[in-house]
């Protein structure tokens, strides 16, 4: 009995000292805030420290991250949540404290077939008042796939929306009569502003601000404003490009993947007058969102950037320099589960959405903090 | 042993019809594709074709599909569509005593026709051979499979003649 003691002891202190000084390896630590989301597809922070999350099913949360608690916000349009459609991205706008305004993008249900639609509303006490809608991408489809739906204020107040290719429709990204692989820029009020890029083909749609793209699901902008997107590729051909008005990024004339039967998509890598990204990735890791990183909680992440991604299940941090990328480091892969979307919070911290995909209710909020706090 | 010759017959005018009907859909997709690049202002030479045509045909070996688990590729999937087509013509035939060729060159049509339908009810109406997107498209696509069913009456009767030719002297 006393050898199985010992031996049971030796056997405790030597997995402590592994574990300790895995743990000091890290300079961060995990957190679940909450377990039991129903396919969570966005978080965005409001002024008092709360989350909002939304939820692909059509749901808008609040949590808060004192009280550990979750409320339902009222009075949100109703979505056509099926596939990859339903609530998908939320926005703050940018003088959120003086107006309360926040937009969602969300497909719906028409008779020429479901779509893309952004509309704002007033959050007044858990409840959306004065929704509007303010966008209707011209991209009608059957499928209930390649939405995009990523909603992205800039610096001069409008809008960017990013409408995915619909699947079935990729061809039409190259088209400028339509919204299929495009991103759209808009005032916050759905107008269109004055300064979009001209392109020459009369029937060009006046919202487009870049076409050629085909799913992007990440949207975010750097500390000098300058814009970020990446895309889902198909078998291969996750792309991250950098955004220029009036610019063609290429699919599916161009592309690094190829079709899910293994056929040629394009033999055709590069174009002249069709953009390369900055980096891409083969085999797919299916990119689902993005945030730069500028907080001094973790002084050597500052202004890097973090990319999640559902397939690969994991976070990948990249340093960038003159707009390029210099190095790539995955992360987070103790989290087990696809990465639906990684924020970085007012405090400093990284927030992680998991979407608990095949699994009701099983979607996680994870707090990445520093270890040594 | 004449049932063994039977089924060999059936089994070789069955993979020659798989394999044809497959290569001619895989060798539309990738006129389809081209096609659509040279609209686009790019020049296709020669060399570009042959080697998308014979990366298509590798293609075609990667999965597509993951059913209950096991990885099904292209080939696979137009193997499995055929024979499910050719089985049910022939128990129609023993029923209904229809020509040979029409009926075996319908089921080859609404067998290919049928891959496209079940992966759009699978997917959420998601066309996963992309020249088939376009009725056009579909309509080449379906011609091909009849032409695979025609292959299949053919050479089934060819085979069996071929098998039993000793015994038949």
């Amino acid at each position: 009995m006393k050898k199985i003691i010992k031996y049971l002891l030796i056997f405790i202190i030597f997995f402590s000292l592994t574990y300790s000084v895995d743990a000091k390896d890290k300079i961060y630590k995990l957190e679940t805030l909450y377990d039991g989301l129903d396919m969570p597809w966005d978080i965005d922070f409001l002024p008092n420290g709360d989350f909002l999350v939304s939820e692909l099913t059509g749901k808008l949360k609040i949590y808060n991250p004192s009280f550990k608690t979750l409320i339902t916000v009222s009075n949100v349009p109703s979505v056509l949540a099926r596939s990859q459609g339903g609530l998908s991205d939320i926005e703050l706008h940018p003088d959120f404290e003086l107006n309360n305004l926040i937009y969602l993008s969300y497909s719906i249900k028409t008779r020429e077939g479901n779509t893309l639609q952004v509309s704002r509303a007033k959050l007044h006490k858990n409840t959306l008042i004065d929704i509007e809608t303010i966008h209707t991408a011209q991209a009608f489809r059957k499928t209930s796939a390649h939405y995009g739906a990523r909603l992205l204020f800039l610096n001069d107040n409008t809008l960017l929306i990013s409408s995915g290719d619909g699947f079935n429709h990729r061809e039409k990204a190259q088209e400028l009569d339509n919204h299929f692989g495009k991103i759209l820029r808009i005032n916050d009020d759905g107008s269109i502003p004055n300064d979009n890029p001209i392109f020459k083909k009369d029937n060009a749609l006046k919202d487009i601000f870049t076409y050629g793209h085909r799913n992007q699901q990440g949207l975010t902008k750097d500390i000098n404003g300058i814009i970020y997107s990446h895309e889902h590729g198909p078998k291969g051909g996750d792309e991250l490009n950098i955004i220029y008005p009036g610019l063609n990024y290429g699919w599916p004339a161009i592309t690094y993947g190829i079709d899910y039967n293994g056929s040629i998509i394009s033999p055709f890598k590069k174009k002249k007058g069709m953009e390369q990204p900055i980096k891409y990735w083969t085999p797919s890791i299916a990119l689902s969102d993005m945030t730069f990183y500028y907080s001094n909680l973790f002084p050597e992440w500052y202004g890097n950037l973090f990319i999640s991604a559902l397939s690969s299940a994991d976070v990948r941090r990249l340093v960038i320099k003159d707009k390029m990328v210099v190095s790539e480091e995955i992360m987070f892969e103790e989290i087990g589960s696809r990465i639906r979307s990684i924020k970085s919070s007012k405090d400093g911290n990284l927030i992680i959405l998991t979407d608990g995909r095949g699994k009701k209710n099983s979607g996680k909020i994870i707090k990445v903090s520093p270890n040594n706090l | 042993m004449y049932l063994i010759k039977l089924f060999s017959s059936l089994l070789m005018a069955q993979i020659l019809s798989a394999i044809l009907t497959s290569f001619f859909i895989l060798f539309q997709n990738t006129i389809w594709n081209i096609l659509w690049l040279k609209t686009q202002g790019f020049n296709i030479s020669f060399v570009i074709l042959f080697q998308s045509l014979l990366h298509d045909l590798r293609g075609g070996l990667s999965p597509m599909l993951i059913q209950w688990g096991i990885p099904i590729n292209m080939y696979g999937i137009i193997f499995i569509a055929l024979s499910s087509g050719y089985l049910l013509a022939a128990i129609v035939r023993l029923i209904i005593p229809i020509n040979s060729i029409f009926l075996y060159g319908f089921a080859g049509f609404a067998s290919v026709y049928g891959i496209i339908f079940f992966t759009k009810i699978t997917f959420d109406e998601i066309v996963l051979i992309s020249s088939t997107r376009e009725l056009m498209g579909l309509l080449i696509f379906c011609f091909i499979g009849l032409l695979g069913g025609i292959i299949f009456s053919q050479f089934k009767e060819f085979f069996l003649k071929v098998l039993t030719y000793e015994k038949n002297n």
